[in-house]
C-alpha cells in the first residue's frame, strides 16, 4: 500500500502538469484571437482614414492591453503614420504597412519542473502586413 | 507496479491529447492568416476599376492592377506564413463586372446576383495553401487548407 502510495505521489505531478497545459494552450488561443481582432478593428479604421492616426493607434493599444493585461512598452509596434491614397493603378508605396507583437508570456506550463528557466518559455505572437488606403487624395 | 501501468497509460491518452490539441491550434492560426490575405486581397484588388468606363455606365475591374496587388501581398505574406516553409500557396480571382459578367455566380453558391436581378461587382479570391501533414499524429490527415473571401461592391 505504501509503495503504491510512493508511485502516486511520483506520478501525480506529472498528470497534473498536462491539465495545466490544456488550460493554458485555451488561454492562449483565445488571447491570439482576440489580439488578431484588436489589429483587425484598427486596420479597416486604418484604410479609411490612410493611416494609423494616432486616436487609432492609442484605441488599439488601449484594447490591447486590456486583453493581454500588460503594458504599452511590452509590445511591439510598427503602424504607418504618414497618409497613403487610394490609386487607380497599383503602387506599392501607397500601401500602408503594419506589424504588432504582444508577448505570450507562458507557453508551457510546470516549465520549472523541466528544467526550462521562464526567459526562455515566452515567445512574441506577431501580425503583419499590407492593406491598400481607401482615402481619396482631395 | 499496477498504479504505474495505469499511469503510463494515463500519460500516453495526455500525450496524444495535447498534440492534437497544440496542431489544431496551429491549424487553426494557419486558416485565420489565410482569411486574413485573402480578406486584404479580395478587399484591394476591388479598388482598382475603369474610371472612364464607369463614368459611361459601365463598371469594369482593372483585372491586372488587381491581379499585380494580390501577387504583392501574397508575395510579403510568405515572408511572415505560419506553415512549414516549403508550403506551395497559390492563389485563384474572380473578378465579375458589366465586362466579365456575373455568370457562374449560382454554380459557386456566391449569389452575386440577388433576387430581385440586381448586378453586383464583386472580387472573389481563393488562396490554396498546399503543405505537409499538419497533424503529426496518425487518424486526422490534413495537407491542404482553402480559404477564399469576397469583396462586393455597391451599384
Amino acid at each position: 500500500m505504501m509503495k503504491q502510495m510512493i508511485i502516486l505521489m511520483g506520478v501525480l505531478p506529472i498528470l497534473l502538469v498536462f491539465l495545466l497545459q490544456y488550460t493554458l494552450d485555451q488561454r492562449n488561443s483565445d488571447r491570439i484571437s482576440r489580439f488578431q481582432e484588436c489589429v483587425y478593428q484598427a486596420k479597416e479604421q486604418a484604410k479609411q482614414k490612410g493611416c494609423f492616426t494616432p486616436e487609432i493607434k492609442a484605441e488599439m493599444i488601449d484594447r490591447i492591453r486590456n486583453n493581454f493585461d500588460i503594458e504599452e512598452e511590452e509590445m511591439e509596434i510598427v503602424l504607418e503614420e504618414v497618409p497613403r491614397y487610394r490609386t487607380s493603378v497599383f503602387d506599392q508605396r501607397e500601401l500602408i504597412y503594419y506589424r504588432v507583437s504582444v508577448p505570450i508570456e507562458k507557453i508551457m506550463a510546470g516549465n520549472r519542473l523541466f528544467g526550462i528557466p521562464d526567459e526562455e518559455n515566452r515567445g512574441l505572437y506577431t501580425i503583419e502586413s499590407w492593406t491598400a488606403s481607401e482615402l481619396i487624395r482631395e | 507496479m499496477k498504479v504505474f501501468i495505469v499511469f503510463l497509460g494515463l500519460f500516453l491518452i495526455h500525450v496524444s491529447f495535447l498534440s492534437y490539441q497544440g496542431d489544431l491550434g496551429y491549424y487553426v492560426r494557419c486558416q485565420a492568416f489565410l482569411k486574413a490575405v485573402a480578406e486584404e486581397c479580395a478587399a484591394g484588388a476591388a479598388l482598382y476599376y475603369d474610371e472612364e468606363a464607369y463614368a459611361e455606365g459601365c463598371f469594369r475591374f482593372l483585372t491586372d492592377e488587381g491581379r499585380k496587388h494580390i501577387d504583392y501581398i501574397l508575395e510579403e505574406s510568405r515572408k511572415t506564413m505560419p506553415f512549414p516553409p516549403d508550403s506551395v500557396i497559390s492563389y485563384e480571382v474572380i473578378f465579375r463586372d458589366d465586362d466579365l459578367g456575373y455568370e457562374g455566380s449560382q454554380e459557386t453558391g456566391n449569389d452575386t446576383e440577388t433576387e430581385g436581378g440586381e448586378r453586383i461587382p464583386s472580387v472573389t479570391v481563393t488562396i490554396t495553401a498546399l503543405t505537409e501533414d499538419l497533424f503529426r499524429l496518425p487518424f486526422l490527415e490534413v495537407q491542404e487548407i482553402k480559404r477564399a473571401a469576397k469583396y462586393e461592391l455597391p451599384y
